[in-house]
């Protein structure tokens, strides 16, 4: 049998990761078995000498924001008979993204090719340019 | 993945692209692959008395062939089937277009292709592709 093909897909709430999740779907049939994570990246907060957030209250709310935006995106798959992996994590977007990649040993990434905020001109998001730059796992950029 | 388009020029990266188009066809459904090699279009300064712009097009026409023969041995051995055109033009223009024309739903290609600058994060072949097309686009280091 043919070992499971993993898949890390970012996301950020996007229209471009929604679409990124929409593409999936789309690639399982000719993938077969897929193993996938959805992944939010919080940029990390103040935290204490101690290592405690200084807001602990703050950074909650922040975590679980991450985390409905991974149900959301999450959503259209259970929609379409699939299963995932929710993951949250603070850090640096595009070197989060590239180091979990990496960890989770994922075949492919697959992402928005433009993000949240980001300035409209540009042709790639500053976090997809950078996550190029980071990583050799194949990326699937989705428009 | 209905189609897929497969831009090779020979270099490494391309060949990279071509070997993980291949790891991705493993499930009921095998898409259709459109393998092209884009060829610089027939320049004046290459036609003189003699040469008839025909000839010209034809000695591109094999370079360009030639450039295809490492990703198709490579789909061959997979038993993975494909059609393989050689077209003359610029190459992100000509990706697009034929990727519009047969109504590709994805490109698999290689970051950079051949003599591309090392510093660049995407080749100008592959980033000007992305700028082009709409459908989505697995690079390949």
């Amino acid at each position: 049998m043919t070992p499971t093909f993993k898949v890390l897909v970012p996301v950020d709430g996007s229209q471009c990761s929604l679409r990124a999740i929409k593409h999936l779907i789309e690639l399982w049939d000719y993938l077969g078995q897929m193993e996938v994570r959805i992944v939010n990246v919080r940029p990390p907060m103040p935290k204490t000498k101690s290592g405690r957030h200084v807001d602990e209250q703050g950074y909650q709310r922040d975590q679980a924001e991450g985390m409905a935006i991974v149900r959301q995106a999450g959503a259209l798959l259970e929609k379409a008979g699939r299963r995932y992996t929710p993951q949250v994590f603070d850090g640096d977007p595009a070197e989060t993204i590239a180091r979990q990649a990496k960890r989770a040993q994922s075949d492919m990434i697959i992402m928005g090719a433009r993000g949240l905020g980001r300035v409209r001109s540009l042709l790639l998001g500053s976090v997809t340019t950078r996550v190029l730059q980071l990583t050799r796992i194949p990326v699937t950029l989705v428009k | 993945m209905r189609k897929v388009l497969v831009p090779a020029d020979g270099s490494e990266s391309s060949m990279r692209a071509v070997d993980f188009l291949i790891k991705l066809i493993r499930g009921r459904a095998v898409p259709e692959v459109h393998l092209l090699n884009a060829q610089p279009p027939v320049m004046s300064g290459e036609i003189y008395p003699g040469v008839t712009v025909e000839m010209v097009k034809r000695i591109h026409q094999t370079a360009g062939e030639k450039a295809l023969l490492p990703a198709q041995t490579l789909l061959d051995a997979a038993g993975i089937k494909y059609t393989a055109r050689v077209l003359l033009g610029d190459a992100a223009d000509t990706i697009a277009s034929y990727a519009k024309e047969h109504g590709c739903d994805r490109i698999v290609m290689g970051t950079r292709g051949m003599g591309a600058v090392r510093n660049l994060v995407l080749g100008s072949v592959a980033t000007k592709v992305i700028q082009l097309v709409d459908i989505p686009v697995t690079v390949r280091k």
